[in-house]
């Protein structure tokens, strides 16, 4: 018996040439660049905090898409396909940095066909330059938990780390949209005022000028400068208002948070974090963990447990009925909470139930 | 799209009369088998304009038409002379000779010129989509002319190219037609080269006319076929060299179109035609594919839009963060002037503290080139520590930075604060105006409380830089400069100004 | 014109036009360029000789002003976070690939005393290796080292990253896009082992290209994301195109995400694929039986069509999806294909065959380290109209960390008569029990959604 002729496999190939011919074809006809109705810079932000900074210096100039959600945990958002489609059409994507996004953000650009925002590109930032960052670990081991290689993350916690992000962001905006220049800047000059005012209050603000008390507070003299310098008979820490001014009389009170999230924000308003409800980074906390943090709050070590909405209940809730500890849910990112619609609405809600809290528990406790 | 269109309608235009006469001339010289005529003549017609541009001539005026036509002219000569009936030498090697020779004597007398190397580029590549309207008329018609001219003897042309036995049988004077074929190509060719560059003129010879001869035998279907194809590839090619050099993006074009023909002609011999045509689809795809690659691998991250991009190639955008600890300052000049350039600016700022203890001399140098630093805290710091180390040799540098008007209020401050400290009076004014102006009442008290130590004014320091007292003090030291000033001089045991 | 003498003149042609191209590359450096730069070296020379001054003069005590910066030269000033020092500090190895090793220890038994898959095994180890080739591509390498077999390469394919019109082309090789699970690596299944479905129409090593693939992202005004994928190859896999002619496979996936509310998403897949396969195991046991494998020549070439539909639906709260998620996968599979059999007068006749499969898998996730699973699955044979069987497994899945795994799958499987005899199975059912340990190190890149 002889082979039997074949011809549809013939078919077959040509079907499928007909088909990469077709596709070939739309492909092409996708290639003629749409025109650009909306001349808008698309800017594409990973994290709500960057966003508002971006649509502070932004303006009406560009149009800012957010990826993750203020309620969300910034290590786990999904990378859903949706924000691909979102990517393919961005000019500038702007990133947290430090690997908080490692696990969601490659996917997203590496499938978003979009040359521009790939890491190198002319419309990626990495909105962690210029960011002094603090534990950095010198050894790396997952032993450790699921530490941050470069540091910690979290640097928007610090309102005055705001200040270089605006300044990082008008510079992109300015490569990306050179005719904006003007407006970009003039954005910068009015945020960073409008967060010097917010943090050190006007009136301080207006004796000595918000460049210097920032630039003292960077340096960490700012103490110093407060009260080595005097006007109208009482020294200039008499005026400080804002932020600084409503945790002023809260300097060292210890806290305890649930992740180690807050170390900017510490170090910048002087409260002290004594532990953490994850034993290690990522790491939930193991019944051996609550009960060692059980007996240091009960020896009063700290009175208040900072938690985040994404995070969940259970083991605040038991310390919380075991110590009597006030366990507040603040929110990290802009929209974390229904009150905290903008960068500045959230330091004022962070900073006003801290205090509140702090507020009702006297002198602060000695420290270990 | 439409401004597109515009724009690159004229140079269209150029492309469409080029095929018309080099598609004909090109079949010409394909059955002659002197391909390298074309790009010799177009050579030496380069070199004649080179020549014109070293003696002064613009490459698209007249008299640099002449020279070009001048040595094409030359050359036709030459190539007719050599063309003999019983080839010893042949001809292409001739012509090769020809074109070798008249590269490099254009590259010598290139070289003369500074801008040489711009317009040997120029003549190769050619500047199609500048042609104007003048250019393609004046073009126009003397292709016209010359096709009526080749069209009237066409038999004859077409005998001594086709058959040439032929006519040297039939006694005709082979040279002198030779000739009046050169002579016409050569004004062709001068022509074209002004337009459309060296490459692109050879490549209009030869591959409509190679794509041509691949499919048929006689004349008119080649010709149909190479206008044809001329016309096609030059309207895709143009399009796609919207905002890239149009001539190369042409040839390219050609490339292509060439290798396709090529695979068609394959496809047509074959025995086993579906299976081809299954190839050559896939092949056609993979060629797209790597030619969309292709235009991506000579922009990397960054599409080309129309609009210039300044910082194309740049690794513009920001590197990840600098995460390097702030680290100790060490003691010692040599590590704090390390520390110095480090890039934290509170780093900086504590190195010159440090610095200023030293008390050394040499240290004023590092000192006042950190009065330009970039930030602002790091020039109020500089400043604050020339005044004090009370060495007059950094005055200049105070100075000058003073005249430029620092925007920091507290910068400009602090420089008034130390060019006065060293005795200047010069610093004077500028403390005036702080106390006056300075932007934040805390500037303006500091400014007041200064003056008044240096003018040795009585009364108790300065507190409410918005009080009455403060007015009243500002007037008073306003008096006594514009009392004393050819008059003060600066007593360093006191560090006041004493008339 | 012959086509030798036009190939010459085109080579003599080309070897003309290269040395001007590349004489415009290669331009020798232009006069005026040197003109620079000894004006260059003239003022840095003047701005040293100036600083000698003012070191002395410093030294003496004198005033000498200092020398305006020149304008040629950079500025010495720093924008904040630049590093001073050229190149990166952080570690000798930077410009490594991600290195990520994984391996499964699978133990399990059967209810149903089929003792030869009894026992552990450590079923495979896979390294997997991921960088960034260029600014232009990334290159995706995987090692699989199966327990008792050779190593062997188990995806390798660049990406690249820079195509326009929102196209991207993989090449090498890869799984090929045919539904949802088939893309999965083994320690990537939600469950111990692969639906039924799969593992009958398309071996246990999922369809798997060496080829191409083109996936297009269709822009529409919607905003949707809808992909085109079409993939061109050899197909490694030994069932449903399993020639030995190393005919190309070709495989067409479109789909379609669309958003269901903030928290969840639903996918729509459908997915085409043909190439050729040979003769199915049951003819050449016959043609053997007959003695008849000399003579008899079976077609190497039949056609065979698998196609395939998809839908899932995910459904994360974007406030705790750590801690809670519900994901339904379902996908159908079917598969036309011509199939040669030994009739008894010995000859060989064809016939078109039909038969499809699918599973439908449901998963929870109540806490932030355990998952529940549900699966069922429904498998006919691509070579046979007869055959079947449908089983159901539940998984219970424990993940302490992202690092780590632990599964427990209890399945029942019921096979039909036909079936039976071609799993050599005595029963017509079966019970088995799996444990799974899955651990892995080492960067890992982040997963698909």
């Amino acid at each position: 018996m002889t082979r039997l002729h074949r011809v549809p496999c013939r078919r077959s190939l040509c079907a499928a040439l007909v088909r990469s011919s077709i596709v070939a074809a739309l492909a092409a006809l996708a290639a003629v660049p749409p025109a650009r109705a909306d001349a808008r810079v698309k800017v594409v932000a990973t994290l709500p905090n960057i966003g508002a900074v971006a649509s502070a210096v932004g303006g009406e100039r560009i149009d800012l898409t957010v990826i993750a959600s203020g309620t969300q945990d910034a290590h786990f958002v999904d990378p859903k396909p949706s924000f691909i489609v979102k990517l393919r059409s961005a000019d500038l994507l702007i990133v947290n940095g430090l690997d908080l996004e490692i696990g969601w953000v490659p996917p997203l650009t590496q499938g978003a066909r979009n040359p521009k925002i790939l890491q190198g590109g002319k419309g990626y930032m990495d909105a962690s330059s210029g960011i002094r960052v603090v534990e950095i670990p010198s050894s790396l081991s997952r032993s450790e938990g699921d530490v941050h290689p470069y540091g910690n993350p979290h640097y928007l916690c610090d309102p005055l780390n705001a200040e270089i992000v605006a300044g990082t962001i008008a510079e992109a905006l300015k490569r990306a949209d050179p005719a904006g220049a003007g407006v970009y800047e003039q954005n910068l000059k009015a945020f960073v005022g409008r967060l010097h005012e917010a943090l050190f209050g006007k009136e301080l603000v207006k004796l000595a000028g918000g460049s210097k008390l920032s630039r003292e507070a960077m340096a960490g003299t700012l103490d110093a400068f407060l009260d080595g310098t005097s006007i109208g008979g009482a020294p200039l820490r008499k005026h400080l208002g804002g932020w600084l001014g409503t945790m002023a009389p809260f300097r060292d009170h210890p806290i305890v948070t649930y992740h180690k999230d807050y170390s900017y924000f510490a170090a910048r308003f002087g409260v002290r974090v004594v532990d953490y409800v994850e034993p290690k980074p990522g790491i939930p906390p193991s019944a051996k963990h609550l009960e060692e943090l059980i007996g240091r709050l009960k020896a009063g070590e700290a009175r208040v447990l900072v938690t985040r909405p994404f995070v969940e209940h259970r083991s605040t809730d038991a310390l919380a009925e075991r110590t009597g500890v006030v366990v507040l849910t603040l929110p990290i990112e802009v929209g974390g909470d229904p009150q905290a619609t903008d960068y500045f609405k959230l330091f004022d809600l962070v900073t006003e139930r801290l205090a509140t809290a702090f507020g009702g528990e006297g002198p602060a406790p000695k420290g270990r | 799209m439409e401004a597109q269109i515009q724009v690159l309608f004229l140079p269209f235009l150029a492309c469409l009369i080029l095929t018309g006469i080099h598609v004909y001339l090109g079949i010409h010289v394909i059955s002659r088998k002197v391909i390298f005529v074309d790009i010799a003549l177009a050579q030496i017609a380069a070199l004649g304009a080179t020549v014109a541009f070293l003696m002064g001539y613009d490459p698209r005026t007249e008299g640099a038409y002449w020279f070009s036509l001048g040595f094409a002219v030359l050359a036709a000569v030459v190539f007719s002379l050599t063309r003999t009936r019983h080839e010893r030498v042949p001809q292409e090697a001739v012509i090769g000779i020809t074109y070798a020779t008249a590269s490099a004597a254009a590259i010598l007398l290139a070289d003369i010129s500074p801008h040489g190397a711009e317009h040997l580029h120029d003549l190769l590549a050619g500047s199609i989509v500048w042609v104007t309207p003048a250019q393609i008329a004046k073009t126009a018609i003397l292709y016209s002319l010359l096709g009526l001219f080749h069209l009237i003897f066409r038999r004859r042309f077409l005998q001594i190219s086709l058959h040439p036995e032929e006519a040297y049988a039939e006694g005709v004077n082979v040279r002198l037609w030779d000739f009046l074929f050169y002579l016409s190509f050569g004004v062709v060719i001068t022509s074209s080269v002004q337009i459309a560059g060296v490459l692109l003129v050879f490549c209009y010879l030869v591959a409509p006319s190679i794509f041509a001869v691949m499919f048929f035998d006689d004349l008119r279907s080649r010709l149909l076929t190479g206008w044809a194809m001329g016309t096609l590839v030059s309207a895709v090619g143009l399009y796609f060299s919207y905002d890239r050099p149009s001539g190369p993006t042409i040839m390219v074009g050609f490339a292509v179109a060439l290798l396709i023909g090529g695979m068609m002609r394959a496809l047509l011999r074959s025995a086993r035609p579906a299976q081809a045509l299954a190839a050559t689809g896939i092949l056609v795809a993979l060629l797209a594919g790597a030619a969309f690659a292709f235009e991506r691998y000579r922009h990397p991250g960054g599409v080309p839009s129309g609009a210039a991009d300044p910082d194309a190639g740049a690794q513009d955008v920001v590197a990840p963060a600098g995460a390097e600890p702030e680290h100790q300052v060490g003691e010692g000049v040599a590590a704090l002037r390390d520390a110095l350039r480090d890039t934290h600016a509170n780093v900086r700022a504590r190195a010159i503290a440090g610095l200023e203890k030293s008390g050394d001399p040499r240290v004023l140098h590092d000192l006042a080139d950190a009065l330009h630093d970039q930030d602002a805290g790091v020039r109020e710091a500089a400043a604050q520590a020339l005044g004090r180390m009370r060495n007059r040799s950094a005055l200049p540098a105070l100075k000058q930075s003073l005249a430029n008007q620092d925007e920091d209020p507290w910068v400009r401050l602090r420089l008034a604060q130390s060019v006065a400290a060293l005795g200047d009076l010069d610093g004077i004014p500028f403390l005036l105006e702080v106390a006056a102006k300075g932007e934040g009442a805390l500037t303006r008290l500091e400014a007041i409380n200064t003056l008044s130590r240096l003018a040795a004014l009585d009364g108790p320091a300065i507190d409410d830089p918005a009080g009455e007292a403060a007015q009243v003090r500002l007037r008073a030291l306003r008096a006594w400069w514009a009392a004393g000033r050819d008059r003060l001089r600066f007593d360093a045991r006191t560090g006041t100004f004493r008339k | 014109m012959r086509p030798m003498g036009l190939a010459r003149a085109a080579a003599l042609a080309a070897a003309v036009m290269l040395p001007e191209a590349s004489a415009q590359d290669e331009a020798p450096p232009d006069r005026r360029e040197v003109e620079e730069l000894k004006a260059q070296v003239q003022a840095l020379r003047d701005q040293v000789q100036a600083l000698q001054q003012q070191i002395e003069a410093l030294a003496k005590g004198s005033v000498a002003p200092s020398p305006p910066a020149p304008e040629s030269l950079p500025q010495p000033t720093l924008a904040p976070g630049q590093p001073v020092a050229a190149g990166p500090t952080r570690s000798p190895g930077l410009m490594n690939p991600a290195i990520s090793g994984v391996f499964q220890l699978i133990g399990n038994t059967s209810l149903a005393g089929r003792d030869d898959l009894n026992g552990f095994d450590l079923s495979e180890a896979e390294v997997a290796f991921e960088s960034t080739v260029d600014p232009y591509a990334k290159m995706n390498l995987y090692l699989s080292f199966p327990a008792d077999e050779s190593p062997e390469v188990e995806e390798g394919y660049a990406t690249t990253l820079t195509l326009p019109a929102s196209l991207q082309l993989k090449g090498g090789r890869f799984k090929s896009a045919f539904g949802k699970w088939n893309t999965l690596h083994t320690h990537a299944f939600p469950t111990v082992e692969r639906p039924d479905a799969l593992a009958a129409f398309f071996g246990e090593e999922s369809l798997t290209n060496d080829g191409l693939s083109l996936s297009w992202l269709i822009p529409n005004p919607a905003g949707l994301y809808i992909d085109t994928t079409t993939e061109v190859g050899t197909a490694r896999e030994g069932v449903s195109f399993n020639s030995d002619s190393r005919a190309l496979t070709w495989t067409e996936h479109l789909a379609f995400f669309l958003p269901a509310g903030d928290n969840a998403t639903v996918e729509l897949g459908g997915t085409a694929s043909g190439g050729q396969t040979g003769p199915t195991e049951s003819l050449l046991g016959d043609l053997d039986a007959a003695g008849l494998t000399e003579t008899l020549e079976p077609d190497d070439r039949l056609p065979s069509n698998v196609y395939g539909l998809d839908v899932t639906w995910k459904w994360k709260p974007l406030q705790q999806n750590t801690y809670r998620s519900f994901s339904w996968q379902t996908e159908a599979l079917l598969s036309r294909r011509r199939v040669q059999a030994l009739d008894p007068g010995l000859f060989l006749t064809e016939s078109t065959v039909g038969s499809a499969g699918g599973y439908t898998y449901v998963e929870g996730q109540w806490t932030k380290r355990w998952k529940l699973g549900l699966r069922y699955d429904l498998s006919g044979f691509p070579d046979s109209e007869v055959d079947r069987l449908w089983g159901a497994s539940g998984v219970v899945r424990f993940i302490p960390s992202e690092f780590q795994e632990l599964r427990f799958q209890a399945k029942y499987t019921r096979f039909n008569e036909s079936a039976a005899l071609r799993f050599g199975a005595d029963d017509e059912d079966d019970t088995r029990l799996f444990f799974e340990w899955i651990p892995v190190i080492g960067a890992h890149g982040a997963h698909k959604y």
